[in-house]
C-alpha cells in the first residue's frame, strides 16, 4: 500500500485533556513494498506518526492518505473496511489477560471473518494451524493454548508479531516491536518480519531505538525529533553527526549545561560505525 | 492436512462437556417452570394484556388519588426506615459478638470455649434470620400482631438484622486488625478497641452498605404491603385486583422516582466520601446524622405501632402459643415429597429467571455503557431509563402484573425475576464494562473489527469473571425472591406457604419454611464455591 502524510499533524491534547507534544504537520511518502525505520529519542513523535498512519487517531492538521484516499473522508463503514488492509502493533500489545494465545493471534483476521465465522472461531478456534505456524516462527509453538497472562513480556511481544504475520494487510506499522526482546531474538524477529513483508509486498514501517539493527536492515531511515522530521534518507548516506544531533538533549530538557556533551558522547558510543 | 488434524484444542472436550451439562440442566428447568413464552401471545392473553396495558393511559392524576399515593409513599419510607433502625439494634450486637476482630481470647491461640460457642450461636442466629425472606416473616407476624405496619417493620428488622450483622462482621474482619490488637494488648476494653481501632477504618464502608440496604428496604416494604403491611404495596394490590390500570401506572412511576431518589442519595454519599477536604467532612457527616435521625423520628411518629401491646403478658403468651403450633413440623413422607417438589420448582424459577436476566442484561448493557462517542447519546439515555424502570419495580410487583398476561403458575415468576434482575444486571454489567481497560477494544477497532467482534474478542474476555460473579450474586438474591413469588400465585414454595397458612396448617407451614431455609443455604453455598473457584 502507498502511504502518504500530506501535512498531517496532531497538536491537540490527548483524551485526558493533558497537553502533549504530538507531531507537527509532516509531509512524508512511503511507496508500496518499502521498508522504513523511524528513529529518534523518546517522545519525538514516532508513536504519534504510526498512530496517524494507522488511522487510530484523527489528524487535526492535514491528511493521511492510503493509496491516495483519505480514510477520514470516507463514511465510517467504508473506513472500517479499509482498515483491514493495515495492521498496527502497539509496543505493548493490549491483549485481554484471560484470552488464549491462539484466540489473540487469530483475532488479526477478524476484519475478514464476518460475524458468524468470528463467533464460531471464538467458541472453537478455526485455522489454529496457521496461528501455530506463525507462533512457531517466533519460537512460541508450544504456547498456542496458553493464556496470555501466563506469558512473559518478551513472549507477549512475539505473540503480537506472530499476529502481524496472520493479518492479510499490505501496510505494517510496528511500534518498537523489538523493545522487549533479547538481542538474538530481536535480530531474528526483524529478519522474519522483513522476509514476510517482502513476500507479501507489504509496506513495512517500524519505530525502534536499536540504531545498529535499523541501519543494517533498513534501506531508508526517518529521524524524528520534537515532533518533526529532521532527516529522511538512505541509511548509507547518514553520518554519525546526524545521529548525534538526533539524540542530543533539547534546550528545555537539558538538565545541567555541561552534562549535555557527555550524554551525546554516550549516545555516540553506542553507534556501530563511530 | 495431517498438521491440521494434529492440533487439538486441549480445552475443547471440557467445553463440550460443560455445554452438555448445561443443556441437560436447562431442560428440567424449562419443564419444572412450565416455561412456554408463546402462551403469552395466544389471542386471549394478548387481548387481556392489551386491554390492561391500555388502561394504564392516562395515569390516574386526580388530586385525591395523588394525595393518597403521597401518604402511602410516606408510609412505605417510614416502614423501611423504622425497620432498618430496628435491624441495626439487632445487627450491631450480633456483629460485635460474632466478629473475631475484637476478641480478646482469640489474640493468643484458639478462642476459648465459651466465647467460641457464643460466637457460633450468634452466627447461626443471623443465618436463620436472613434465610427466611422478609415476606415470610411478615406472613407469620401478621398473624401475631395483626394487619398493619408493625408486622412490616418487624419483618424488615428480622431479615435485615441478619444481613447487616453478617456484612458488618465481615467488614470489621477485613480491616487491618493491627490497631485494634495493639489497643487490646495494652489493656483497653473491647468497645474502646472498636471505637478507636476499627471504626475509623471501617466507617465509610459501613455507612455506604447501610444506605444501600436502606434502598433495598424501601423495595421490600413495597412488597410487604401485598400481605397487609400497608403502604404503596397494599394500595398496588387493591388497584391490581380492581384492574385499575391508571392507578397502577401512577404508582409504578412513583416506584421509579423513589429508586432514582435513593440512587441520588448514595451517589451523593460516595461523592462526599471521595472529596479529599477533611475539614468539610465533619459538618457533612453531622448533617447526615441529623437528617437520618429526623427521618427516623418522623417515621416512628407517623406509624401508629402498638409497641406496648406487643410486650403485654397476654400478647407474649399468645405469641408463645402461636410458635408452639408450628411444632413439630409435618414430616410425613407424602407432604415432604410435595414440599421438595415445590422446592425444585422454586429453584428452577430462580435459576431460569437469573439466566434469562443475564442474557438480557448482556444485551442491554452494551448500549447503556459509556464506551462510545456522542452519536450514541440518545440510545444510551433511553437504555439507562429502561434499565432503571426494570430495576425500580420489585420482583413481586412484576409477578403481580404478569399474572394478568401469563396466568397463574411459575412462568410468571420466572418472567418477573428476569425483568427485575435484567434491570439490575444490565446496570452492573454496564459499569463493569466502563471500568474495564479499553485498550484491547480500541486496538481491535483500529484494526477494522466490527463492534460485535470487539465484544467477543476484547471486551468480554476482559470482564467475563466479574460478570459471572455478579450473576451468581443475583442468583443468591433471586432464590430468596423466588420463594416469596408464590404468595401472589407464581407457584413454588411460596404458594405452598400461603396455602398452608391460609388453612391454619401451621405444622405443614413449618416444613415449608424449613425447606426455604435449606434451599437458600444450598444456593448460597454453591454460588460461594463457584465464585471462589473462579477467582483462584
Amino acid at each position: 500500500m502507498r502511504l502518504e502524510l500530506r501535512g498531517a499533524g496532531l497538536l491537540r491534547g490527548d483524551a485526558s485533556g493533558r497537553a502533549r507534544l504530538g507531531l507537527l504537520p509532516t509531509r512524508l511518502e512511503f511507496t508500496p513494498g518499502e521498508h522504513v525505520a523511524l528513529v529518534g529519542p523518546s517522545g519525538a513523535g514516532k508513536t504519534t506518526l504510526l498512530q496517524l498512519a494507522a488511522c487510530a487517531v484523527r489528524p487535526d492538521r492535514g491528511q493521511v492518505l492510503w493509496d491516495d484516499e483519505d480514510p477520514w473522508a470516507l463514511p465510517s463503514r467504508q473506513r472500517r473496511q479499509r482498515r483491514a488492509n493495515i495492521i498496527f502493533a502497539p509496543q505493548l500489545p493490549p491483549l485481554p489477560p484471560r484470552q488464549r494465545v491462539v484466540t489473540a493471534v487469530l483475532a488479526a483476521r477478524l476484519p475478514q471473518m464476518g460475524f458468524w465465522r468470528s463467533l464460531r472461531s471464538w467458541i472453537h478456534p478455526m485455522e489454529a494451524h496457521s496461528a501455530q505456524e506463525a507462533l512457531a516462527r517466533f519460537g512460541l509453538g508450544p504456547r498456542l493454548f496458553d493464556r496470555v497472562d501466563r506469558l512473559s513480556g518478551g513472549e507477549r511481544q512475539r505473540v503480537s508479531l506472530a499476529r502481524v504475520l496472520l493479518a492479510p494487510a499490505s501496510l505494517w506499522l510496528l511500534d518498537e516491536p523489538l523493545s522487549a526482546l533479547d538481542p538474538v531474538w530481536a535480530a531474528q524477529a526483524l529478519a522474519i518480519l522483513r522476509d514476510e513483508a517482502q513476500r507479501c509486498g507489504a509496506t513495512l514501517i517500524i519505530s525502534t531505538h536499536q540504531a545498529e539493527l535499523a541501519r543494517a536492515s533498513f534501506p531508508r531511515l526517518v529521524g524524528l525529533r520534537a515532533g518533526s522530521v529532521v532527516f529522511d534518507r538512505a541509511a548509507a548516506d547518514l553520518d554519525s553527526q546526524q545521529w548525534l544531533r538526533l539524540y542530543e538533549p533539547s534546550e528545555g530538557a537539558r538538565p545541567v549545561e555541561d552534562e549535555a556533551p557527555a550524554a551525546a558522547t554516550a549516545v555516540a558510543a553506542h553507534l556501530p560505525w563511530r | 492436512m495431517s498438521a491440521r488434524a494434529a492440533i487439538r484444542d486441549p480445552a475443547w472436550p471440557a467445553r463440550l462437556w460443560w455445554a452438555a451439562i448445561g443443556v441437560a440442566l436447562l431442560w428440567p428447568l424449562l419443564v419444572a417452570t412450565e416455561f412456554a413464552p408463546w402462551r403469552l401471545f395466544d389471542a386471549r392473553s394478548v387481548h387481556a394484556t392489551g386491554r390492561f396495558l391500555l388502561s394504564f393511559f392516562p395515569p390516574d392524576c386526580t388530586p385525591q388519588f395523588l394525595r393518597l399515593v403521597l401518604q402511602e409513599t410516606g408510609r412505605t419510607i417510614a416502614i423501611a426506615t423504622s425497620g432498618i433502625a430496628l435491624a441495626l439494634c439487632l445487627a450491631i450486637p450480633l456483629a460485635l459478638v460474632s466478629t473475631a476482630a475484637i476478641s480478646i481470647s482469640a489474640m493468643s491461640g484458639p478462642m476459648a470455649a465459651l466465647p467460641s460457642i457464643l460466637r457460633h450461636g450468634a452466627r447461626a442466629a443471623m443465618v436463620i434470620l436472613r434465610s427466611v425472606p422478609e415476606l415470610v416473616w411478615a406472613l407469620l407476624l401478621v398473624r401475631v400482631v395483626g394487619i398493619g405496619p408493625t408486622a412490616g417493620v418487624l419483618a424488615i428488622a428480622l431479615t435485615y438484622g441478619g444481613m447487616l450483622g453478617k456484612v458488618y462482621a465481615e467488614i470489621l474482619e477485613s480491616c487491618d486488625a493491627h490497631c485494634a490488637r495493639t489497643l487490646l494488648a495494652n489493656g483497653s476494653g473491647r468497645l474502646q478497641a472498636l471505637l478507636y481501632g476499627l471504626l475509623p477504618l471501617a466507617s465509610t464502608e459501613l455507612t455506604s452498605y447501610t444506605v444501600y440496604r436502606w434502598e433495598c428496604a424501601i423495595r421490600s416494604s413495597v412488597v410487604l404491603g401485598f400481605v397487609g403491611a400497608g403502604g404503596l404495596g397494599q394500595q398496588m394490590d387493591s388497584s391490581l385486583k380492581m384492574l385499575a390500570g391508571g392507578e397502577v401506572a401512577t404508582m409504578l412511576l412513583v416506584f421509579i422516582g423513589l429508586v432514582a431518589l435513593a440512587d441520588q442519595c448514595s451517589a451523593m454519599l460516595r461523592a462526599w466520601d471521595r472529596a479529599p477536604a477533611s475539614n468539610l467532612h465533619r459538618p457533612q457527616s453531622l448533617l447526615l446524622g441529623a437528617a437520618a435521625l429526623a427521618l427516623l423520628l418522623s417515621s416512628l411518629a407517623s406509624l401508629d405501632m402498638h409497641w406496648g401491646a406487643l410486650f403485654e403478658p397476654a400478647a407474649l403468651e399468645s405469641m408463645g402459643r402461636f410458635a408452639g403450633e408450628f411444632l413439630p413440623p409435618d414430616a410425613t413422607l407424602g407432604f415432604v415429597s410435595k414440599v421438595s417438589q415445590g422446592a425444585l420448582e422454586t429453584l428452577a424459577m430462580s435459576a431460569l429467571g437469573t439466566l434469562l436476566a443475564a442474557a438480557a442484561g448482556l444485551f442491554l448493557c452494551l448500549p447503556a455503557a459509556h464506551t462510545r462517542a456522542a452519536d450514541w447519546r440518545t440510545i444510551r439515555a433511553l437504555t439507562r431509563l429502561l434499565l432503571n424502570a426494570l430495576r425500580a419495580v420489585p420482583e413481586l410487583v412484576w409477578a403481580a402484573l404478569l399474572l394478568v398476561a401469563a396466568g397463574l403458575g411459575p412462568m410468571a415468576g420466572v418472567l418477573a425475576l428476569a425483568l427485575h434482575t435484567s434491570g439490575v444486571l444490565g446496570r452492573l454489567f454496564a459499569e463493569a464494562i466502563e471500568n474495564a481497560p479499553t485498550e484491547p477494544a480500541h486496538f481491535l477497532r483500529a484494526q477494522g473489527a466490527s463492534e460485535a467482534q470487539v465484544l467477543l474478542y476484547a471486551t468480554l474476555p476482559m470482564v467475563a469473571p466479574q460478570l459471572l460473579s455478579y450473576v451468581l450474586y443475583r442468583w443468591e438474591n433471586n432464590i430468596r425472591a423466588a420463594t416469596i413469588l408464590g404468595v401472589v400465585g407464581a407457584g413454588g414454595l411460596g404458594q405452598q406457604l400461603s396455602f398452608t397458612l391460609g388453612l391454619f396448617q401451621m405444622r405443614r407451614a413449618a416444613t415449608v419454611i424449613i425447606a426455604m431455609i435449606l434451599l437458600v443455604l444450598l444456593v448460597d453455598f454453591v454460588s460461594h464455591q463457584w465464585r471462589r473457584r473462579m477467582t483462584t
